[in-house]
This record gives C-alpha cells, sequence and structure tokens, in this order.
C-alpha cells in the first residue's frame, strides 16, 4: 500500500489523502467543541423572555381550541 | 487524528474533498452546484400542500392586490431566520434540538421539542391530503396515493447518501414551479400585478376576520419551526463549514426567490376566481384545479393539480427528515441520511413511521381534513415566536458562535421579525376573543 492511505477500510489516494485530513480536523474541532458546551447561563430578562415566550403559546393554543369550537358549532 | 471512520464519516468527508477541490481550483459553479442543497429544499419544501391552498385562497378571494408584495415579505422575512440556521450549523456542525437541549436544559428543550411534534404531525398530514387531493384529479384512488408517496419517501431516504438524497429531492421540488406556467396560462393583468406589488393595493373588504386568518395562514406558509430544525440537520449533515456560510447564504437566498415566484404564480392563477365572483373560499385542490379549467384549460388546471401533487410530497419527505432529525439529536442516537438503515434504525424508523402515520390517517373516513388544512398554518404561526427567541439566543451565542454570531443590526431586523410574527397572533387572538371587533 505505497501510494494510498487506508482509514478503518476505506482507501484514499495520496492526492486526495490532504484534502481528507483539512475535511476532518474542521469538523472534528467543532464537534469537539460543542461537546464541551454547557448550560447556557440565562440572565433575568432571558429568563422573563422564553417564559412570556412560552405563556404565548399556551394561550394561543387556547384561542385555537376555543376558535375550533367556534367553527365547529 | 484519523481514527476509526464510519460510513457517515467517510461519506461526509468525500462530499467535502470535493468541495475543497472546488474552492482550490476556483471553480465557483461548481462549488455553487455542490453547496446548494438545505436552503432550496427548505424554501420549496415550505411551499407545501397547504401552502399552496392559502395562496390559492387568498388569489380566490382577494385577486390580485395587497397579498402580493405581503408574501414577497414573508419570504423576505424567512430568509432573515433560515439565515441563522445556516451559521448555525456550519460552525457547531449539529442540529437545532441539540443546541437548544445543550444551552437550555431538558426543561426548556423538552418544550421546543413538542412545539416541533405537534406541529409536524399536523402538517404532515395536510401533506397527505395534498397527496390526495392532487392525485384526485387524475383519477388515482387515495390508497394508492398514499402508498405511493411513502414508497417515493422510503426510496429517497433510504438512499443511504445525504448527496443522493438531497438531489433526488431537490429534482422533486424544482415540480413546485409549475404554479408559474399557471399562472401564465390564465393571462393575468401585468399592469395589475406591477401596481399591487408597488402599491400593496387593493385590498377588498379591508381588514376583518377572514383577512387576518388568510395573513396568518400567509405568514404560515413561509416561516414554520420544522423549517429551522430541517435546515441546520441538513446543513450540519451535509458538512457545512464556515468558509461555506457564503454559499448557503446563496443557496437559501436562491430557495426564497424560486419558492416566491411559485407562491405569486398560485395568487396569480387563482385571482380570475375572484375576478369572475367565484365562491371558492371552501375550495380543496382538486377543486381548485377544476374550477381553474375554463381560465387556464385542461393543461393549466392538470399542472395545478400536479403542483398542490407534488407540494405534499415533497413537504412530506423534508418535514419527516426534520422530525427524525430532532429526535435522533435529543435521544443522541445517529441521525444521519449518509448511514445506512442497519446503523441508524431509529432515525429511519421515526422517519417512516411518522410519515406512515400521517399518510393513515388521511385515509379514515370523515376525518375533517379542510378544517385540517386550514388550521395547520395559523398553528404554525402561534408557534413561531419562541422558536424566534431561542433561535436569536443561540445565534449571539458568543461560545458557539465566536466570530460568526449576529451583527446588531441582524438582531434589529431578527427581531423585527420576531415581534412581527408575535403581534400577527396577537391579533388573530382578538378576532377570536371579540368576534365583532373592527378594525
Amino acid at each position: 500500500m505505497a501510494d494510498r492511505r487506508e482509514t478503518s477500510g476505506w482507501e484514499w489516494s495520496p492526492a486526495d489523502w490532504e484534502w481528507v485530513q483539512e475535511a476532518l480536523a474542521e469538523h472534528q474541532a467543532s464537534v469537539q467543541h460543542v461537546e464541551r458546551l454547557g448550560l447556557k447561563g440565562l440572565t433575568p430578562g432571558l429568563k422573563l423572555l422564553i417564559w412570556g415566550l412560552r405563556i404565548y403559546v399556551l394561550f394561543m393554543a387556547v384561542v385555537v381550541i376555543v376558535n375550533v369550537v367556534q367553527t365547529v358549532h | 487524528m484519523i481514527r476509526h471512520m464510519n460510513e457517515e464519516e467517510r461519506h461526509r468527508t468525500e462530499d467535502r474533498v470535493r468541495v475543497l477541490k472546488a474552492y482550490h481550483t476556483r471553480r465557483r459553479w461548481q462549488l455553487l452546484w455542490l453547496l446548494i442543497g438545505p436552503g432550496i429544499l427548505v424554501m420549496l419544501g415550505e411551499n407545501d400542500a397547504p401552502s399552496m391552498l392559502s395562496y390559492a385562497a387568498t388569489g380566490s378571494q382577494f385577486g390580485i392586490g395587497f397579498f402580493l408584495p405581503f408574501v414577497v415579505l414573508t419570504f423576505a422575512m424567512a430568509f432573515v431566520a433560515q439565515e441563522i440556521t445556516v451559521r448555525l450549523g456550519a460552525v457547531s456542525k449539529t442540529g437545532h434540538a441539540d443546541l437548544i437541549y445543550r444551552r437550555f436544559g431538558r426543561f426548556w428543550g423538552n418544550f421546543a421539542m413538542f412545539d416541533l411534534l405537534w406541529t409536524n404531525v399536523m402538517t404532515l398530514i395536510t401533506e397527505f391530503v395534498g397527496v390526495v387531493a392532487g392525485a384526485g384529479f387524475f383519477g388515482i384512488p387515495s390508497w394508492l396515493a398514499v402508498v405511493g408517496a411513502l414508497t417515493l419517501i422510503a426510496v429517497a431516504t433510504l438512499s443511504r447518501r445525504y448527496w443522493r438524497w438531497e438531489r433526488m429531492t431537490l429534482a422533486f421540488a424544482l415540480f413546485n414551479l409549475v404554479f408559474i406556467p399557471v399562472a401564465l396560462l390564465v393571462h393575468p393583468h401585468w399592469a395589475a400585478v406591477g401596481h399591487a406589488l408597488l402599491t400593496w393595493r387593493p385590498l377588498p373588504g379591508g381588514i376583518n376576520n377572514n383577512t387576518i386568518i388568510l395573513l396568518l395562514a400567509d405568514i404560515g406558509a413561509t416561516i414554520t419551526p420544522w423549517m429551522l430544525f430541517f435546515q441546520q440537520g441538513a446543513v450540519s449533515d451535509k458538512g457545512l463549514a464556515t468558509q461555506d456560510i457564503r454559499h448557503g447564504r446563496w443557496d437559501t437566498a436562491i430557495g426564497a426567490f424560486l419558492a416566491t415566484l411559485a407562491a405569486l404564480g398560485a395568487i396569480v392563477a387563482t385571482a380570475p376566481l375572484y375576478l369572475h365572483h367565484m365562491n371558492a373560499a371552501q375550495y380543496g385542490a382538486a377543486q381548485f384545479a377544476q374550477a381553474l379549467v375554463p381560465y387556464a384549460g385542461h393543461v393549466g388546471a392538470a399542472l395545478f393539480a400536479l403542483g398542490v401533487l407534488e407540494a405534499g410530497l415533497v413537504a412530506a419527505i423534508t418535514i419527516s427528515t426534520s422530525s427524525a432529525y430532532a429526535f435522533g439529536e435529543v435521544t443522541r442516537t445517529a441521525h444521519s441520511l449518509n448511514r445506512p438503515f442497519h446503523q441508524a434504525r431509529s432515525f429511519y424508523l421515526v422517519l417512516l413511521l411518522v410519515a406512515a402515520f400521517s399518510g393513515a390517517v388521511v385515509l379514515i373516513p370523515g376525518f375533517p381534513l379542510e378544517y385540517v388544512v386550514i388550521i395547520v398554518n395559523v398553528v404554525a404561526v402561534l408557534t413561531m415566536p419562541p422558536a424566534i427567541g431561542f433561535l436569536l439566543i443561540l445565534a449571539n451565542d458568543r461560545e458557539i458562535m465566536g466570530r460568526h454570531r449576529n451583527t446588531f443590526w441582524l438582531n434589529l431586523i431578527g427581531i423585527g421579525v420576531g415581534v412581527f410574527v408575535s403581534l400577527a397572533g396577537i391579533l388573530y387572538a382578538l378576532t377570536v376573543i371579540f368576534p365583532h371587533l373592527k378594525f
């Protein structure tokens, strides 16, 4: 296997080998970075925002049900 | 650095090598060809059966006027939201659901998943309504249309290769443009089209409850939560890198442009139904096509029915894929179209079972299909504000995005989209709670 490199059964030509390494390096760096991420610290303002948006959806779900009932009757 | 490489990584690496070579040899068109996909798919996928029926209902009830520029505006807003998913996917190499769970925890992640799941299932049901209605125009029985659609979804998704799946689905998606020749066949008054696009007029009857429902349906026809999960998932599955963000933007912009043309085509095509004072408010897909025969001829009507069938089919593929991506990300199981079935069983099973369930619902006798079609886009809009909220918080997350985080202006536009969608929902709520309210 002088002119080809193997990666667990997959063979790449020497010309491609540099590209393979470049592609893998970028991908693996991003994946490792995401793996290290923990929970985001939410400020009181952000907490208020996402609770507000959640209440908005719950309220709208009730409105949709009311609308469906109104239409059916 | 090189370790054991599974089939998913190998296929993605092969695709990336082709992209890197194209960068190196400065083949700009080849590069664009290699990198387009998720953006066009998401935008044409969102021109789904209920969306095309919403546009058709808009054209038949309001003619050429206010809604033409309004639809252009909604696609511009969709571009703003979807561009963020390109950056998120290219930077993080992971899906939207995964990032929400990692950064906000299981409590908020579960809420986001619940929104996605119920809107996806409802929307998928309406896609099969479109498939059945479109096929019905050609005399194809409902059961055969559903089985045919499920077979096509299975063939596309079990191709073991993201690239193959993407190109097959893109080829189907381009059929969405059949609404443009239908519009040409009705010989529209081009001066009226130009006047409407420039002046946002006329709006017959002004703003009333019916107008607001259609406004919401048309917003829901362009901006929905599944689009965020789908495009970020597809961008990471395709393997887009940070250097490809510019091409990802072009991909999304081309998709938005093509989808806008198809949407405008559907409105213009059905405008004669308004001009000739036909009551098309409750028309389904097949009835719309039948009603168009006097104005667009049999060919135009057949193209319209084919367009609705195609819209349902492509969206059934993309929406079930978005559900499967999200499921795989949340359960941390293999979730890639680059894997064979035996390596990602739960991913493919979720994808196919969700589609099969939705197809089966459509075949239940007496199921209120017409009403689900009308309400599904409205529900999509109402679940959108928290999705935009999470999207903007993630886009500003320095730890994830680094130098690719949102700028001040992008935040301003993004917040504008969020506020617009939220206000549209509040307007809808007011018309439901106070039915006699006048605007």
